[in-house]
Order: C-alpha cells, then structure tokens, then sequence
C-alpha cells in the first residue's frame, strides 16, 4: 500500500498548478524582465536594468494616480463598510421586517451587473445636458443651470466613489449578514439579559466576534477599490481619468503606458509598483489572519 | 420569539427608509430600461419618465450593427470559462478535501494566494505569450487564465470535505474503480449545488471581464459585450436609444440569472467569503 504507483492528489491538483503556471506565473514573472528593458510591445527588448523604475519614481503623473486611487479609496470604503454593516444588522436583529428579500436582491444587483455597463449607465446619468441627475435637480429647485458632472476636477473623484458605493454597499451587507447569522443567536440574548443595551451588545460583543470577516472585507475592499479602471474609463472617456487626471486610478495609468502609449517596459514597471503596492496590504492581512491562528 | 414585539415607530421609520435605499440600487436601471425605448427627441427633450415608441426602432438599429453577434461570442467565451473553470476546481478541490499528502496545507495556501495577485502584474507578457503561441486570433487568451481559479477550488474543498464522506471512496475502490472514476462517477453527481453556484459566479466573472478581452481581441467580429458597450458611442454615433438598448440587452442575461436563482448566488458568494 505504501508504494503507491499513481499518486491521485498529484493528479487531482497539478492541472490548477500547470494551468496556473502557464498562463498567469509565467507572464507575471516574464513582465518583470520586460520591466527590466525598453520595448514598443513588439520588436527586440532593450535590457535597461532599472531605468523604468527610476523614471517611475520621478513620474509625477504615477504618484498623482496613486493618491487618486488611496483618496477614491478612502471616500468610498468609508461608507461602503459603514453602510453595510448597519444595513446587515438593521437586518439580523428583527429591525427590518418588510421587503427583506426585496432589499437584498434589489442591493445586490449593481454588483452582478458589469462595470464597464456601470460605467455607462453613470456616464448617462450624468450628462451634462439629458442626463436624469441634472433634470431630477432642476426640476426640484434645487439647481438653475445644469452641472458639468463629468468635467469638473474637483467632482471626479467623489463621483468615482459614489458609483463604488452605489455597486458595493449591498454585497457588503449580504457578506455581513452571512457573518451575523454565523454567530449564535444565544450570545446575543445572554448579553441582552445581563442588561447591555442593544448598541453595547452590538459594540462590545458582536463585532469582536466579526473579526475575521470584517478584516477579509475592508483588505478585500481596498484591494478591489485600488483595482478599479472601468467605472472612471467609461465616465470620463479614456485611461486619463477626466479634466486634469483628477481620477486617473493606479490601474488606468498602468493601462494607460502599457497598452495605450507602446511602451511596454514602462508599463510593465508601472504593473510591477502597483502590484508592490497591493501586496501591502494582502500581507496586513495574512498578519492578522496567521496571528489569530497561532491565538487559537 | 421576536415575532410579537410591539410596534415601534421608529423601527418602521428605518424600515421605510431601507426600502428606499434599495430603490435606490436598481432607480438607474429602471431609468436605463425607459431611455431604451425612447428616441433622440424624447431623451434630449429630457423625458425621463416616459415609456417612448422607439422601443421597435432601436432594437432594429442594434439587429444591423450585428450587436448579436456579441452576445454569441460572449456566451462562447462564458460557458468554455465556466466549465473548464468548475471541472479542474472540483477536482483540486476533491484533492484538498480527500486525501492527505506533504506539504498540503502549504500547498493550499499557494492557492490562495494566487487569488491576491492581481491579474494585470502580468498582462504585457501575457499578451506577447499569446502571440507567441499564435494563440492572438482565438477567444483562448479569454478563457485560459481564468480556468485556474482559486476562489473555485477553496469552494469545491470546503463543500467536498463536509458533502462527500470518505468510506464512499472505500466502497469505490473495492468496486474496482480508479480514483478518477470516483471522481467522475461519483464525486461529481454529489457535489451538484456546489457545482451549480460555481458555474454561476464563474459565468458572472467571464461574462463581465473587460480587462481580456480590451487588451487581447482587435477584431470587430470578435467583440464580447463589455467592448461593444465600451466603444458603443462610435458604433452607434448619433444615436443614444440604441445605445442604452445596447446596454440594456448586454446586461439582462446575467440579471435573469440571478433573479432567478437570486437565493442561491448571494449565499453562495457570502458563504465563500465568511468561510475566508
């Protein structure tokens, strides 16, 4: 028995690993030497050594994509947290009776739709001149002259993020909600017993206990956000991100060099720095995820 | 137990309040759904709220920019994804659940973090990989990265390892069958809701991909939805009704697969999270 001929979990696994390899490591660690050289996307490549990531640094154009990115990040996972917690137990809890399925498939629609379309929707939306936004506005007074949405820099950011709120707010909740009923229904009574209020349960005892998914969340969620291109591409019409590159995400110049502009090895290096940057925070959380291993 | 408190004003006031929040989720399709089926003159009118009678027309003038055809081509690319996808998922995921081997929680956790790189690390060398392999004028560049799939494969090893008891293995190996025949023969037909819910977010992902197709298919006739919807202002110039038809019957599919299995896709989705 011990000398097995054919070892079946190698059979079942390998295809993951060699489709892996094959068509994902392969081309991640081949972007790499590109990054390396100087290359139209065809033609011989160049060996550079560092110069892209040199050039990169002295890129003003990338820092302002990635604070774009870390500002669209912070306006919209805010609320999309925010929101979704308090919508999860607004659910859990019995404070929401009617329309309970109602709610949840109507919330969870923006996020099966494809952004690319959510983009365009949006774009519609807001429209200068027919777009719903501008008549809903006017039409209740609330505006004389119609807003320029989609041209203004100082609205292209929270526009961005509104949309990530609109599509993500009620994914999040579903996710909480699936976290809620995970947690046994007695903690909550006991606390309630001993005379907490609902708040300090809520507060002192049921959040702790959502722990772990509230951390895979927010990670997750700014790994997402950070990754965002099609929304901002579609509302303002290329990888530039609108009047003065006010929404130009880490993606959309990553995009921007490698596809647009022919030149590839720059691209690659602009891949490779965001690719540095989301791993940040995928190690945060495998930190905080092993340390609770080791905990328990 | 909850079910007899009394009524409270307030709770019915945040009740209100969350329906009309959710409305808000789905207020931009219904508007979508109008302007469809209005002409130039309504939409530029700014009739919003009208039902227009342009609805014939507009289908029309995506029927001859062969908008269809996009459709195919992404039903193609969807439903090759989806079945190599939840095929090689479910059977590493059998590999992980059922058997024991060094290294496996190692080797496992490889898998997830495959899940954390993000795909555009490598999308310049993929591309010149493609050519290279004289794979460029194929819809294969859509359909091959995306088989590796690690949400799948987490998925299919948490649901074999509670679903599938191991003596069923025993029995099937007494019976003279190889381990892959128990996979085929009786892993597979076990694991069906676990097959379904995958199929259906892997579906979600190929049909929604824009990145793919954007960087690696030139060819007007290649077209999945997402590039038609994205080059939709020079395909139809002058013309927003057919545009946000465009739109609309791009989007529909997917929102008639999950109306109806709505239940199904949101636990599914959730539950692989929470289990994260």
């Amino acid at each position: 028995m011990k000398k097995k001929k054919i070892s079946w979990p190698f059979i079942f696994i390998a295809p993951f690993f060699i489709i892996y390899g094959i068509f994902n490591l392969f081309p991640i660690l081949f972007s790499f030497y590109i990054s390396l050289t100087r290359w139209q996307g065809f033609g011989p490549m160049k060996f550079i050594g560092l110069d892209n990531y040199i050039a990169l640094l002295k890129d003003t154009a990338f820092y302002r994509s990635v604070l774009n990115s870390f500002i669209i990040v912070l306006e919209a996972m805010i609320p999309i947290q925010t929101l979704g917690l308090i919508l999860a137990l607004l659910i859990n809890y019995g404070i929401i009776r009617i329309g309970k399925s109602y709610i949840r498939n109507a919330m969870f629609l923006p996020y099966i739709t494809a952004p690319i379309a959510i983009g365009l929707i949006f774009a519609t939306l807001f429209d200068q001149n027919f777009g719903a936004v501008n008549i809903f506005l006017s039409s209740i007074g609330l505006i004389d002259e119609n807003i320029n949405w989609l041209h203004t820099a100082s609205l292209s950011k929270p526009l961005v993020a509104l949309v990530t709120i609109w599509r993500y707010v009620g994914y999040t909740a579903v996710i909480y909600l699936a976290g809620l009923q995970g947690i046994s229904r007695d903690i909550y009574e006991a606390a309630r017993v001993d005379g907490a209020s609902t708040p300090k349960v809520v507060i002192h005892v049921i959040i702790p206990l959502l722990k772990p998914i509230l951390v895979f969340q927010i990670t997750n969620g700014i790994i997402g956000c950070l990754r965002i291109f099609e929304e901002p591409y579609m509302l303002f019409g290329d990888y530039k991100g609108g009047v003065d590159s006010a929404a130009q995400t880490m993606n959309m110049k990553f995009l921007d060099t490698a596809f647009t502009a022919g030149q590839s090895g720059y691209g690659a290096a602009t891949g490779y720095l965001m690719f540095v940057i989301i791993m940040v925070f995928t190690s945060i959380y495998f930190a905080i995820i092993n340390r609770k291993e080791d905990a328990v | 137990m909850t079910g007899k408190k009394k009524f409270h004003p307030i709770r019915g006031i945040i009740n209100v309040f969350v329906i009309l929040m959710a409305t808000v989720s789905i207020i931009p399709f219904l508007l979508m759904f109008l302007m469809s089926t209005q002409n130039n003159q309504t939409i530029f009118a700014g009739n919003i709220l009208s039902i227009g009678n342009s609805l014939a027309d507009n289908f029309q003038t995506i029927l001859d920019a062969d908008f269809f055809r996009s459709l195919l081509n992404s039903l193609i690319v969807a439903v090759s994804s989806t079945v190599l996808t939840v095929f090689f998922g479910a059977m590493a995921g059998f590999g992980f659940a059922k058997y024991n081997f060094k290294h496996k929680k190692l080797v496992f956790q490889l898998v997830i973090l495959t899940m954390m790189v993000p795909m555009e690390v490598g999308m310049v060398a993929f591309v010149w990989e493609m050519r290279v392999l004289h794979l460029s004028r194929t819809f294969l560049p859509l359909i091959l990265p995306n088989i590796a799939n690690a949400f799948g494969v987490f998925w299919m090893t948490q649901y074999i390892r509670d679903a599938f008891p191991y003596e069923l293995i025993e029995s099937g190996r007494l019976d003279g069958c190889t381990d892959m025949g128990i996979f085929l023969r009786m892993v597979l037909p076990i694991i069906k809701p676990a097959i379904f819910t995958l199929s259906v977010i892997a579906f979600l992902q190929s049909w929604n991909n824009y990145l793919l197709p954007m960087i690696m298919i030139n060819d007007p006739e290649m077209f999945t939805v997402p590039l038609v919807i994205a080059s939709i202002g020079n395909m139809f110039v002058a013309d927003y009704g057919a545009r946000i038809l465009a739109v609309v019957v791009g989007i529909l599919p997917i929102m008639i697969v999950f109306i109806i299995f709505s239940k199904q896709i949101t636990e599914g989705l959730a539950s692989g999270a929470v289990k994260g």
